[in-house]
């Protein structure tokens, strides 16, 4: 036994200073202590090596003041912490490097990226314990978002969904919760407001759409928005399926029946059609 | 007649600078085209490796490429002779730099 707890104790302090090594070497001359001091934190709390040392040679190389390197470090082991993904994060401070955004804003914008991730994750915990569907549903939610859903559209969306629930199984209630948040993410990045997708999809939830429907409008949605307005597309769905012309089991002609398209690119370019105002 | 050549004319000149962007699937490999009459360098930048900037290849006077794995969906800019651009596309989302990127999705 005493064995066991000296090659135990052994390891750890090999693996230890195998990180000390690491960030050391990497990171030497250029960082203060207390900067090494943190990536070694960043690697102990979990976050891949290659990453953490990574990120702080990179803000070095771009000459960020040192408390700011440190903000975004705390940034990155919150959203550890919390159990979010991180390379999202990540890839926020590196997008800000390459566009040569300001540091300080580089860095506010990574802690807005692990803020909508933390909000969407704590919704999606709501709809299911599945961590591969939590967190599908949680970076849906977050991307969606990204393209300009409001927080609260979200918790209005997640009430009328959870009345649906209700009525379904867990592994129905699951694709519903994928599919609408789904929906809800490629309206706003056609450029849909907030509001009026989250009373599309709301409309969709109180006429018993199941996730099939769901996904068949969100795919015909796609389509008719090459040669429609995006924003009067929305309202024109919300008007048919409160007008009682689309109920869960009877998508109608209207809002294109014949299933999901999805034509691929070739030769046509994007379109560019509608705005993306806020 | 004059003012119809003179408005054609200036929209001509409008559409020079304008680029034009698209892509073609071909098995799992993804090829964007960027369509920009007035660049000297593009180079690509996406979330697929954490925005690495990729020179882009000119495949003709005006048509510069690069390819890429199909694999998911991702967000992605240019930088036309240093300055970043948005080219038109279908699904954008914000960059939290005051700006946008597009989005490129498989089943769009």
């Amino acid at each position: 036994m005493k064995k066991i707890c000296l090659i135990t104790c052994a390891i750890l302090f090999c693996a230890s200073l195998a990180f000390g090594d690491e960030v050391q070497d990497k990171l030497s001359p250029v960082a203060t202590e207390e900067l090494k001091a943190g990536t070694r934190e960043m690697i102990s709390s979990g976050i891949n090596s290659d990453d953490a040392i990574g990120m702080t040679k990179l803000m070095l190389q771009n000459r960020f003041r040192h408390q700011l390197i440190l903000s975004a470090q705390h940034i990155i082991m919150n959203a550890q912490r919390q159990g979010l993904p991180v390379q999202p994060i990540m890839n926020k401070a590196h997008e800000g490097m390459a566009k040569h955004a300001q540091h300080k804003d580089i860095v506010q914008a990574m802690e807005r990226v692990r803020s909508r991730y933390a909000f969407a994750y704590q919704q999606a915990r709501t709809v299911t314990r599945n961590s591969a569907q939590m967190h599908y549903v949680g970076n849906t939610i977050a991307q969606g978002l990204a393209a300009g859903m409001d927080e609260e559209d979200v918790g209005r969306i997640m009430q009328s969904f959870q009345h649906r629930a209700q009525e379904m199984t867990r592994a129905d209630a699951e694709q519903l919760a994928r599919e609408t948040f789904m929906a809800t993410r490629t309206m706003t990045r056609l450029g849909v407001s907030s509001k009026a997708a989250m009373e599309l999809v709301c409309q969709a939830l109180q006429n018993r759409f199941t996730a099939r429907e769901m996904k068949r409008m969100r795919n015909t949605f796609m389509t008719r928005s090459r040669n429609e307005n995006p924003t009067s597309l929305a309202k024109s769905y919300t008007n048919q399926i409160q007008g009682g012309k689309v109920s869960g089991g009877s998508v109608s002609p209207d809002m294109g029946g014949a299933g999901p398209s999805g034509g691929h690119g070739g030769s046509g370019g994007h379109g560019g059609s509608g705005g993306h105002g806020k | 007649m004059g003012r119809r050549i003179l408005l054609i004319a200036g929209i001509l000149l409008l559409c020079t600078g304008c680029g034009k962007h698209y892509f073609r699937l071909n098995g799992d490999t993804l090829h964007m085209y960027l369509k920009k009459s007035d660049a000297k360098s593009v180079y690509f930048s996406s979330s697929l490796d954490g925005y690495e900037l990729h020179r882009a290849r000119q495949v003709a006077a005006t048509t510069w490429e690069v390819t890429l794995p199909a694999n998911g969906e991702f967000t992605y800019y240019y930088i036309v002779d240093g300055t970043v651009y948005l080219p038109p596309c279908r699904l954008k989302e914000y960059d939290d730099f005051g700006s946008e990127n597009c989005v490129y999705a498989p089943d769009l």
